[in-house]
């Protein structure tokens, strides 16, 4: 048995700190998109904070939390396929596989590991 | 013993002071050549010239410095941040031969900092060797030339190991930002350490050895 302070499972911790790296790369994937210099996806800017927003949720509440991070990843797909500045190759670090790999993958991981976490150690439970 | 002790972790200490001022260094070199002055801004062929340095695009100017001394600075001081870390992980030999040993017992039971730290260390020096592989690919093996640009579009740029110029560099780029990533992580990790360290250090060398020789012989 754990005894009171003890932490149940790395899935918190794991899921925080993979937050945390996606949260970065979701800062790069803006100043990529931002590289067009014609200033039309500089409403993207305002998704550089959600990746934190969404943390701190999480770590109130884990399902909601970990939900609005798996959509993050999602959308961040989304908007790479539809919205595509230049070509692959024209700017450092663009490409679908990259944001796929590099941006969702880490928010998306961080956002199934805080839901698995609260559908297996339950409501109450605490990192 | 214990001044010994005081006397290797004030070296880490500014060792570390150094290492970030390294990184710091790369990745300011790094944002100005990726966002602030991307090679040739677009007009690759007309601006730059054959093989190596271009003419137009390295000529670009952010902060009195032209992009290809920025090149340059960022070269060399990842060299010299490549040889701290060498060092570094010198001075943490013991720690890591520690922690090797005692590996298991952090996967057992309820959640262990160590674990944690050894973990973001192990990815941390994955990816740093990844980077600085790549880093040498493209500074040393394939050095951009004006003519790459076409061959790429087309896929018949040069490779290494099956792989085009440019894909080597998003590698790079991307890798890279794992690894700031990553840095955050290993300082909240470590944050108690510096901390602690650095008011030590603040309250002054003498307090720290004299002082604590006092107690000793008390």
């Amino acid at each position: 048995m754990n005894t009171a302070g003890q932490v149940k499972s790395y899935l918190p911790k794991a899921a925080l700190y993979l937050g945390i790296i996606g949260a970065v790369s979701l800062l790069f994937f803006n100043l990529i998109f931002q590289e067009d210099w014609t200033q039309r996806f500089i409403w993207l800017w305002f998704m550089v904070p959600l990746p934190v927003i969404f943390l701190v949720i999480a770590n109130k509440f884990r399902f909601s939390g970990g939900l609005l991070m798996v959509l993050l990843a999602i959308a961040i797909i989304v908007i790479d396929v539809l919205l595509s500045p230049g070509h692959p190759g024209q700017v450092a670090g663009r490409g679908v596989a990259y944001t796929v790999i590099f941006v969702s993958l880490p928010l998306l991981l961080s956002g199934l590991f805080y839901i698995i976490y609260r559908f297996r150690f339950g409501k109450l439970s605490r990192a | 013993m214990k001044i010994k002790r005081d006397f290797i972790n004030i070296i880490n200490y500014f060792l570390d002071i150094v290492l970030a001022l390294s990184v710091i260094f790369t990745l300011t070199s790094s944002y100005i050549l990726w966002f602030v002055i991307p090679r040739g801004v677009g007009a690759h062929f007309y601006m730059c010239g054959n093989e190596g340095m271009g003419l137009g695009g390295n000529y670009f100017v952010s902060f009195g410095i032209p992009r290809y001394m920025w090149i340059e600075i960022h070269n060399w001081s990842s060299v010299v941040l490549l040889g701290i870390i060498i060092l570094h992980l010198v001075m943490h030999r013991t720690w890591l031969v520690e922690i090797f040993k005692r590996t298991g017992s952090f996967f057992n039971g309820p959640v262990k900092k160590a674990g944690e730290q050894l973990i973001a260390s192990i990815v941390l020096f994955i990816l740093f060797a990844v980077d600085c592989f790549s880093g040498f690919v493209l500074w040393l093996l394939l050095p951009r030339g004006a003519l790459d640009y076409f061959g790429m579009l087309s896929g018949g740029g040069r490779t290494f190991w099956g792989l085009q110029r440019n894909v080597w560099l998003d590698i790079h780029v991307w890798v890279s930002v794992f690894i700031v990533g990553i840095i955050i992580i290993h300082i909240i990790l470590n944050w108690r350490w510096v901390v602690g360290l650095s008011k030590r250090i603040l309250k002054g060398f003498r307090g720290l050895f004299i002082g604590k020789s006092r107690k000793e012989v008390e």
